[in-house]
């Protein structure tokens, strides 16, 4: 069991995709990259200097060739004259005058880039929690898709030249967008008041808005050397980069202690804030997608490619309104039927929060909770918390609504007409298909194949079940959690354990009860260990509070056991401590 | 979403630290990610889990207290309402939404009144009075009913594995 869940072992196995495939995997990690980057570095900058040290008359060329060049001066205003002398100007000059060291140059600055932002993350946040990197790297992973077929369309066959600005400009891109991507999630679970590390956040949002600023200030100094085209892109690129940093510093702001008075305003604003700015960002993200629909040459793939993500992100907006919209009849309907009271006591908590009462919302059942922990449980459920008495929500109603907002959705891919791309959708995984809402209904075929991919990790479930929770679903991921959860019937079957316990209760009765125990002995050698070093050593000022109050229960409880009539052989044997 | 996670469960960390219940000890793994937990927690007297100290890992989920955590032994109990791999079986941790055995009611299912303390007495309740109606282990609960002997031989050598004490010769 400490070798890690079987759950998780699952996942690995199931092929969803090329993008969750690789976002799963531990290839290509940040850290391999890192190495292999910097051993091509190194030897490049060996070559450039070996080569400039050993032809001393490369040096004059380089200055003669550097004094012709008139197009530098004229354009940049820059002089000439005095940087033609100097050695790194030379040496720049040498490199991009030769194809494969502009590519070193490149993938160098690449690096250098995933460096600082693993550098900035370790600083700000330590460690990541496994699900938070696993949704980063999906995000980074579609970036870097995105940003692909973003250079074959904006660059094309005969404009080579433009690739390296481009790559430059989508490196900060990528680096700002992933680490505001990573700092998003964290804030999405903090709240005011809430002080851990913050200090590093506020920093880093800080850092996060002059570097987006900086970037729009570069942009609009260099406009004029630019078409209107890749200019526009240029600046919706900015603007997105604007709004989330913005977002970023906004939200630290109000999470800070200066508003931890008034919790539920600083709730209220931070939900507009999150809505506003992911309507925002969609719908930029949505321009510049049709904008590059517009300028990429002809109907050919990469212009379905961004109709795709437009619909995407149309989906997207759509969503987020129809949820919003939920959220805000919630809302009328607290506000309409219970009355706002202070809290009896005024150190009276409410229970979802634990924070204090203050003046609050009574349910008929006189259970009192902040306006925005009730909101957001009676959006799941039409309960009191307290109680569980039922109280009157809109939620019946919402959900028929619901049903019928998912089948428009349903009724659009219909009539979208590439045959491709429901299928693709679901290679995406979770990330993406989640934004596409629910998936049409899946074909007799599509149900058969992932009706296979189901039984080949099941081969024990039954396949009208299977089949049953598919055509729910409509997608292999969620049946396989389905199952792994057990929420398809109770069949304990499906563990590994309790298979074997199962054939040996059909085969022999004798052993049958030997099995178990079995199951029991075989992962725990080593925490055997580690506890009794633990339990000797339990003075030692590194161990945590935990350990040391695990040693100390440990021992309390051993000897509460040894005194106990059931260790009547262990006392026999001379086992007394 | 909601963002009250990290709160709560800070809060919920300081309370079981200044005030701890009696037979049970929980704690993140690591203190900078708090949605991972490991606790101890202890057999109830008089039964045959008694004086053993079980470790489990609770994960909980970023919308927490609106979804309930997940939880797992890593002793390899046996027991008619823990699944073979660990994770505990009982109508609390279920969200509203779910019901995986079709014998709970919806309100003895998870709601954000709960709490770590509250989810570790109600599984130390559980180890003393197995609910063998809707077994998550079959064979565990078969035993239970039909061959109580042997399992509480079993649950004897698990208490004397966590305790680091020999096995029992009989």
């Amino acid at each position: 069991m400490n070798t890690g869940n079987p759950d998780a072992r699952r996942h690995h196995q199931a092929p969803l995709g090329i993008v969750n495939m690789i976002s799963k995997s531990s290839f290509p990690s940040v850290e391999s990259y890192l190495a292999l980057s910097l051993c091509v570095a190194v030897i490049a900058s060996a070559t450039v200097f070996t080569t400039f040290h050993s032809q001393p008359e490369l040096q004059k060329l380089l200055e003669e060739e550097l004094r012709n060049n008139t197009r530098l001066s004229s354009a940049y205003g820059l002089n000439i004259e005095a940087l033609s002398g100097n050695t790194l100007f030379q040496i720049a000059h040498y490199i991009l005058s030769d194809t494969t060291l502009i590519w070193v140059a490149i993938n160098s600055y690449f690096a250098i880039l995933a460096m600082c932002t693993k550098l900035i993350i370790k600083l700000t946040f330590k460690e990541l929690a496994r699900h938070e990197e696993t949704v980063a790297r999906q995000a980074f992973l579609s970036y870097i898709l995105l940003t692909v077929v973003y250079l074959s369309v904006v660059t094309g066959p005969q404009k080579g030249h433009r690739v390296m600005p481009w790559m430059i400009w989508g490196g900060v891109c990528g680096f700002l967008s992933h680490l505001q991507f990573v700092t998003c999630q964290r804030l999405k679970y903090t709240s005011p008041s809430c002080d851990r590390g913050s200090q590093k956040v506020s920093i880093l949002s800080v850092f996060l808005f002059i570097v987006s600023i900086a970037m729009s200030v570069m942009v609009s100094r260099f406009q004029q050397h630019l078409e209107w085209q890749p200019a526009v892109l240029l600046y919706f690129d900015c603007l997105l980069a604007l709004f989330r940093s913005t977002y970023i510093l906004f939200r630290c702001t109000s999470s800070s202690r200066l508003f931890s008075f008034n919790p539920d305003s600083v709730r209220h604003f931070n939900y507009w804030l999150e809505l506003i700015t992911n309507f925002v960002c969609e719908l930029i993200q949505m321009f510049s997608y049709a904008q590059l629909f517009v300028v990429s040459p002809g109907l050919n793939l990469t212009s379905l490619f961004f109709l795709y993500h437009m619909k995407l992100t149309y989906n997207c907006m759509r969503e987020q309104l129809g949820r919003h919209r939920t959220h805000k009849k919630i809302f009328e309907h607290i506000e309409n039927s219970y009355p706002c009271v202070k809290a009896a006591n005024s150190d009276d908590r409410c229970v979802v929060c634990w924070e204090l009462l203050g003046t609050s919302r009574r349910l008929p059942c006189s259970h009192q909770f902040h306006d925005w922990c009730l909101m957001w449980w009676l959006a799941q459920d039409s309960s009191c918390p307290t109680c569980r008495c039922i109280i009157p929500s809109p939620q019946d109603q919402l959900r028929e609504a619901d049903a019928n907002s998912t089948t428009r959705v349903v009724f659009n891919g219909g009539t979208f007409g590439f045959v491709h791309f429901p299928q693709f959708h679901i290679d995406l995984g979770p990330f993406l298909s989640s934004l596409l809402g629910r998936a049409a209904e899946p074909s007799e075929e599509q149900l058969q194949t992932m009706l296979e991919q189901v039984r080949e990790m099941f081969p024990q479930m039954s396949t009208e079940a299977i089949l049953t929770d598919l055509r729910q679903t409509g997608m292999t991921q969620t049946t396989i959690e389905n199952i792994l959860e057990g929420r398809i019937g109770v069949n304990p079957s499906l563990l590994p354990g309790a298979l074997d316990d199962e054939l040996s209760d059909e085969s022999e009765n004798e052993i049958e009860y030997e099995e178990p125990i079995e199951v029991i002995q075989e992962p725990d050698n080593g925490r055997q260990r580690t506890w009794t070093k633990l339990s000797t050593s339990s003075g030692d000022e590194e161990l945590s509070y935990y350990e040391i109050q695990r040693a100390q229960m440990i021992e309390t409880y051993r000897r509460k056991y040894l005194a106990s009539d059931k260790a009547a052989d262990l006392r026999a044997m001379g086992i007394t401590e | 979403m909601a963002g009250y996670a990290l709160k709560r469960l800070m809060t919920e960390y300081k309370e079981l630290t200044t005030r701890p219940p009696e037979g049970i000890i929980a704690a993140p793994i690591d203190e900078d990610n708090f949605f991972e937990w490991e606790c101890l927690i202890t057999g109830p007297e008089e039964t045959c889990f008694a004086n053993g100290v079980f470790p489990a890992r609770i994960t909980f989920p970023q919308d927490y207290p609106l979804s309930p955590p997940k939880m797992r032994f890593t002793c390899g109990i046996f027991h008619p309402n823990i699944y073979a791999d660990g994770r505990v079986c009982i109508s609390i941790l279920h969200a509203p939404g779910d019901d995986p055995t079709g014998y709970e009611l919806s309100n003895e299912r998870w709601s954000p009144v709960q709490s770590i303390e509250k989810i570790l007495l109600s599984v130390v309740s559980m180890l003393a009075e197995p609910n063998d109606e809707s077994p998550a282990n079959v064979s565990a609960a078969k035993m239970w009913r039909e061959d109580r002997a042997q399992f509480e031989k079993i649950a004897d050598s698990l208490v004397r594995k966590t305790l680091c004490l020999p096995a029992s010769e009989i």
